[in-house]
């Protein structure tokens, strides 16, 4: 894949394979098996979602992906390196922003580049450019408590992007925080990642957000975890928020729903057939 | 009335200037107003005894008046002044070496498994002993001088900054330990930007303990046996049921207990400000 649109990608595109991975925990009893043999492939600059119920190992998935916890068997690879320990060419947000408390807002997405040894001064004019991108000029030295949840998620995002990673990993970042809120850094996120062009692999429980979000959405099933199906999401960009009334838009989302339906993870009336455009999840 | 409401909360908003009610007063406006009520409390005690050795007609030997024991503290400022100066360097000496000495085992300890798994539970058993009755054996190595304190006072107090050291350094988030391994970041730059800073509010818990702990370490080291001080002028006060001298020379250690530990919140207010901050917004909201 080129590089034409963003220019300042300093690692080379990432492509993502998972052969055949699997998780699972011994426990006193049978092995829980938290993700059971996932084959698939990310291309570079894809947005990908995975969209599941609890326990159904889309956190373990990503964590996988990082290296940060290792495959009970099966391998990942990244470009052409497989991936056993840390993976480090990639940037992380997880569902609570982890900010220092002890350092500002710029120096917290500083952190980034002070713990690869980056240039400080290129890597303080990027920091300030992504806080303005994310509508938080003039709040470089606030510290964390003075943030509202929605403000610090967009610091951690900062922090995550600072070094241009061609791999873009985020787990349940919007989970915690208010609908309108949630609305606004969608939109943020998809023109951010618009201009970095990384891979991105976002961890949701948002139906709605993994269609809205996505090229393509990975719906998973828990215990085991397993990816169920891989629907790609055909729908133009730049997509305004009110893409979500479309009928082509909630023609994905009740397909979702009706895979949930039908596994028993959704009970009851899950997609009407008289009704099958409402996009809300 | 009700749009200028609205229009404040409007140009909150728009400010984004998050939870800042503390603002709308000055910070030593809330401070002075709020030291009121402990004073109030304090003056009344005061007031209470004074009434009570007033009409309990209570020997003074008893209970002296308050009074005459803050005349006593005037009149012997210079005696009282010179005893609070060796027990003062007793305490400082011992509280520093316990402070420094305890942050070491608090890194050792949380750094490296093997130390935490053999001395770490010997640390832990060791404080059944009370340390009260080894103060002899430490007059007999090290003698009547101040040496023998200092080491009384280390070892009284640099038990709490050690266990809540270690408690601090190891409560580091998982998230934050895969944040820092997902920038590639050595064990040594994770401790210093991370888990050393996060471990800071705990430490301060337990350095705080033991500035109190260091007080009592100090008097006590007199009681055994000293030269000087205002433990070992307690002792010689109530051997000679002087009263007043012996109030008077808790009073001077009040004082120097008080002190030290303001001492210590200064520091803590200085090293830890944003901790400070989200505890006071934590009771302001």
């Amino acid at each position: 894949m080129t590089d034409d649109r963003s220019g300042r990608r300093n690692s080379p595109a990432a492509t993502v394979h998972f052969d055949d991975v699997r998780k699972w925990y011994p426990t006193t009893g049978e092995p829980v098996h938290a993700v059971d043999g996932v084959t698939l492939d990310m291309n570079a600059g894809e947005f990908i979602s995975i969209v599941g119920p609890s326990g159904c190992g889309k956190s373990t998935l990503m964590l996988m992906l990082a290296g940060l916890i290792a495959p009970t068997a099966g391998t990942i690879t990244v470009g052409s390196t497989q991936v056993d320990g840390p993976y480090t060419d990639l940037g992380i947000v997880f569902q609570d922003p982890v900010l220092l408390d002890w350092l500002d807002v710029l120096g917290n997405v500083m952190l980034q580049a002070k713990m690869r040894g980056l240039n400080v001064a290129e890597s303080r004019k990027r920091a300030v450019e992504l806080l303005d991108l994310v509508g938080l000029e003039g709040f470089e030295r606030r510290r964390p408590y003075e943030l509202s949840g929605g403000m610090k998620q967009r610091v951690s995002i900062c922090r995550a992007l600072l070094h241009s990673p061609p791999l873009l990993l985020m787990d349940e970042p919007f989970g915690a925080l208010d609908a309108l809120t949630r609305d606004q850094l969608n939109l943020d996120l998809l023109e951010l990642w618009g201009r970095n062009e990384s891979l991105v692999l976002f961890v949701t429980h948002s139906i709605t957000e993994a269609v809205y979000l996505s090229d393509r959405v990975l719906v998973m099933s828990a215990r085991p975890g397993r990816v169920e199906r891989i629907i790609d999401i055909d729908l133009p960009r730049p997509r305004p928020l009110s893409i979500r009334e479309t009928p082509e838009f909630g023609a994905y989302a009740n397909e979702i729903r009706s895979i949930f339906g039908r596994l028993g993870i959704l009970k009851g009336d899950v997609v009407s057939e008289s009704l099958n455009e409402m996009g809300a999840g | 009335m009700e749009i200028a409401s609205e229009e404040s909360i409007e140009s909150h908003a728009t400010d984004g200037d998050g939870p800042d009610f503390a603002k709308e007063r000055p910070r030593w406006q809330t401070v002075s107003i709020d030291a009121l009520y402990p004073l109030t409390a304090f003056v009344l005690a005061i007031g209470g005894w004074a009434a009570f050795v007033h009409f309990g007609k209570v020997k003074s030997y008893l209970l002296p008046s308050p009074q005459s024991v803050f005349t006593t503290m005037i009149e012997q400022r210079l005696f009282l002044w010179e005893q609070t100066q060796v027990t003062l360097a007793e305490i400082v000496y011992g509280f520093v070496i316990a402070v420094v000495v305890g942050i070491f085992m608090a890194i050792l300890i949380s750094a490296s498994p093997l130390i935490e798994k053999s001395v770490y539970p010997l640390l832990v058993a060791s404080q059944v002993i009370p340390k009260v009755a080894l103060a002899p054996l430490f007059l007999i190595w090290l003698g009547f001088g101040i040496a023998s304190k200092i080491v009384i006072v280390i070892l009284i107090s640099f038990f709490p900054i050690v266990v809540n050291g270690v408690i601090g350094l190891q409560s580091l988030e998982q998230e934050k330990v895969y944040l820092a391994q997902s920038m590639g970041a050595s064990k040594w730059s994770t401790f210093w930007r991370i888990r050393f800073p996060q471990s800071l509010p705990s430490l301060f818990g337990g350095i705080k303990l033991a500035s109190i702990f260091a007080v009592v370490g100090a008097v006590v080291g007199e009681f055994i046996g000293a030269e000087a001080g205002l433990g070992r002028t307690l002792l010689q006060a109530q051997v000679r049921l002087n009263s007043q001298l012996l109030y008077a020379t808790i009073g001077y250690l009040t004082i120097v207990g008080i002190s030290i530990y303001v001492v210590v919140d200064i520091v803590e207010r200085l090293a830890i400000p944003w901790h400070i901050s989200k505890r006071k917004g934590a009771v302001g909201l």
